[in-house]
């Protein structure tokens, strides 16, 4: 479950974030759009537990997950650009990252094998990510972020980078996560990808969820035929 | 403009006219084979230096793609480039010289070395690093037969230097022909290496990847905590696949040998005219084992989380205490550093055949500067991170010398009683070094958890 109640972020005088209320609940996909520097990244970073709120609330099952470790068991992050150790390979990072959270040796390697062979990176697993495509990595944070099993999912951009064949399984592996029970909030610029995948889409424009609703709904309320035209529409008169 | 040309043009003239009027004129010994050995140390470490700075900076620097899609001509980065690597060589040589003048003049210490020496040592350093540069380039190029011909030829004049250094310079043609030498590989240095530039860059920084994989293998004792000991274990891996554990550890071993070098040279009871006699060496040596805690330590330590810079995200999204994870970065750099006292403190006073107890001051002594600038450094790389990635987050130069100066201070706090403790009694100036040693890492345990306070703080905006 996750929950954000009147969430602001100030930078001096900058607001990036507005005073956002979110509620989502078990098995529900919430999709975030936003126009660049909206404050969508802002608010993932502070649901992560990376920045601290200026006031408010984000809480994952009840608690924040700044400076708080037990929380952080609970939920996986993907950040939005492939930043990773470069020279580690692909599988040394997920090993690592996969045993600091808990996951034995034994059923981790096993997970890092079927993981990679799923996404067709086994041939590039055992080499230094310095080497990777940009999509590779992003199949590598996607991995990270799902390798524990964790109940809640915070995905930042999860398809850019893939070409349209693994941005297809990437939506339906999101899907079949939240058929699961598990509760994800994911950004995304690709409105075809929100309209595709989620249950409940909101648009922050300027620090503020300016719009929210099912897909379906913010149509009806609009007037429009698809996502992108319910996006322009409700940008253009924020 | 033009006057200035004119100037220059006869300032030239002058000068390699002086220059051969004073070679001419040297009726004396020129060098002796010890002096031309560590002319020739000081060369090939200088030559070395560079081709690793060559490879690492400049031939594995991605962000030259924007100079290579511009207008420029690629000689034109060749150019800069080599002049850059070039500059900082010679702006080291440069300090350490002014560090050199200012101890020599201060304490009238009587170097044995002449002007030849001076003269000779300005030129290799000044060619060195043209050579190290063209060195790292040519052995890049994917040509076989060029590779070879090309290697082959800086092999051959290196080893030219080192045979005519060795045998010392007693003639003046000999020197010319030092001279000759070297200035034939400035040429190809720089004629060669312009043109073959974009290819090896273009083949170089496209691949990043080692082919293999160093460290794989490496496993920490189990009774360090396990996410320590993860974060510690991939540390080093990452540090040692970017070279900087290897390429440190050269360079303190060659300080090491740096030292029984000087004492080869200079015999077992050197007076320089300091009037220092029996200190000489025990001082040499906690200079040397302080410089090499500062160069295999604390630096590296400095940008220990700044380094990580965006991707600090992985550290703060995992379910650990942040005591452990700053632990374990910490511990990356620590655990080489026993190196040092190997390299440094043992083998010296082990040569002279001092007594056991000042083997042990040593030792401890050393000890102690790794465990203060371990904790200097995690500190301080917390506190002030330098999260510029185009500096791969390298400290800033005054957070740097700030560091040393307070490693330097604490030394002094922590070293002084079992010091002076020395000259009454060595037994108990032993357990008091053996103290300080534990109160030493007493502070590095502090600054970890110092650090990791700071680092919960962080917010990651970048």
């Amino acid at each position: 479950m996750i929950e954000i109640k009147g969430l602001r972020k100030s930078y001096g005088e900058f607001e990036a974030v507005k005073g956002i209320d979110i509620f989502l609940e078990e098995g529900e996909i919430y999709a975030l759009l936003g126009s660049n520097g909206a404050g969508k990244t802002t608010l993932i970073k502070i649901l992560s537990g990376l920045l601290q709120p200026s006031s408010g609330t984000a809480e994952i099952d009840g608690h924040s997950a700044r400076h708080n470790r037990k929380v952080r068991r609970r939920f996986g992050y993907m950040p939005e650009h492939p930043d990773l150790y470069e020279k580690l390979t692909g599988e040394e990072f997920l090993h690592m990252m996969g045993s600091l959270k808990g996951i034995d040796d034994g059923k981790l390697y096993k997970k890092i094998e079927r993981f990679s062979h799923e996404l067709e990176i086994s041939d590039h697993i055992q080499k230094e990510m310095g080497s990777y495509s940009k999509g590779m990595k992003q199949k590598i944070l996607f991995i990270n972020a799902v390798i524990n099993d964790p109940p809640n999912l915070i995905l930042d951009e999860p398809t850019n980078s893939l070409d349209p064949r693994f941005s297809q399984d990437i939506k339906s592996r999101i899907e079949d996560l939240a058929s699961r029970g598990k509760c994800i909030l994911m950004s995304t610029h690709i409105t075809p990808v929100a309209e595709d995948v989620a249950d409940k889409v909101g648009i922050i424009e300027q620090g503020k969820l300016v719009a929210e609703g099912t897909v379906d709904e913010l149509k009806r309320k609009t007037d429009s035929d698809n996502l992108e035209q319910v996006f322009i529409e409700v940008v253009n008169h924020a | 403009m033009a006057l200035w040309f004119i100037l220059l043009t006869f300032g030239g003239f002058w000068l390699i006219l002086s220059m051969v009027e004073f070679l001419a004129d040297l009726d004396e010994l020129l060098l002796n084979p010890s002096q031309g050995n560590v002319l020739f140390s000081i060369f090939f470490f200088f030559a070395a230096k560079s081709s690793a700075e060559t490879v690492e900076g400049v031939l594995r620097d991605k962000a030259q793609k924007h100079y290579f899609s511009s207008p420029l001509d690629p000689d034109s980065i060749f150019y800069s480039k080599l002049l850059r690597v070039w500059f900082y060589n010679l702006l080291l040589f440069g300090i350490a010289m002014s560090v050199v003048s200012l101890v020599v003049g201060i304490w009238n210490i009587k170097l044995p070395i002449n002007r030849p020496f001076i003269i000779l040592l300005y030129f290799l350093i000044v060619l060195a690093p043209l050579i190290g540069f063209n060195i790292s380039v040519v052995s890049h190029v994917k040509d076989r037969w060029l590779k070879k011909i090309n290697l082959v030829l800086a092999g051959q004049m290196i080893t030219l230097t080192a045979i005519v250094l060795h045998t010392g310079l007693s003639s003046f043609y000999q020197l010319l022909y030092l001279f000759l030498i070297l200035g034939a590989s400035l040429v190809i240095a720089v004629f060669l290496g312009a043109p073959l530039y974009e290819e090896v860059w273009s083949s170089t920084s496209q691949n990043t990847e080692s082919s293999n994989l160093h460290g794989e293998g490496l496993k920490l004792p189990k009774f360090i905590s396990k996410s320590t000991r993860l974060v510690a274990e991939a540390e080093f891996k990452r540090r040692w696949r970017r070279r900087q554990v290897p390429g440190s550890l050269i360079v303190v071993t060659t300080m090491g040998l740096g030292l029984i070098l000087i004492y080869s040279s200079l015999g077992p009871r050197p007076d320089l005219g300091l009037g220092l006699g029996k200190y000489f060496y025990p001082s040499l040596i906690a200079m040397t084992a302080f410089l090499a805690v500062v160069i295999h330590t604390l630096i590296p330590s400095l940008n220990l989380f700044s380094r990580d810079g965006v991707r600090l995200w992985c550290v703060y999204t995992i379910p650990k205490e942040m005591r452990n994870i700053a632990s374990g970065k910490a511990l990356a750099v620590f655990m080489t550093s026993p190196i040092i006292i190997l390299t440094i403190a043992l083998p010296l006073p082990i040569i002279l055949d001092y007594p056991l107890s000042f083997i042990l001051f040593s030792v401890f002594s050393s000890s102690v500067f790794i465990f203060l600038m371990s904790g200097i450094g995690i500190w301080a790389a917390a506190k002030f991170p330098n999260f510029n990635e185009s500096t791969k987050g390298a400290p800033d130069i005054i957070t740097m010398y700030s560091m040393i100066m307070l490693a330097l201070v604490l030394s002094v706090i922590f070293l002084a009683v079992p010091f002076t403790l020395l000259e009454i009694d060595r037994v108990l100036a032993v357990l008091g070094v053996i103290l300080a040693s534990d109160l030493s890492a007493l502070f590095m345990i502090a600054m970890c958890e110092r650090s990791s306070t700071i680092l919960e703080k962080m917010e990651l905006n970048f």
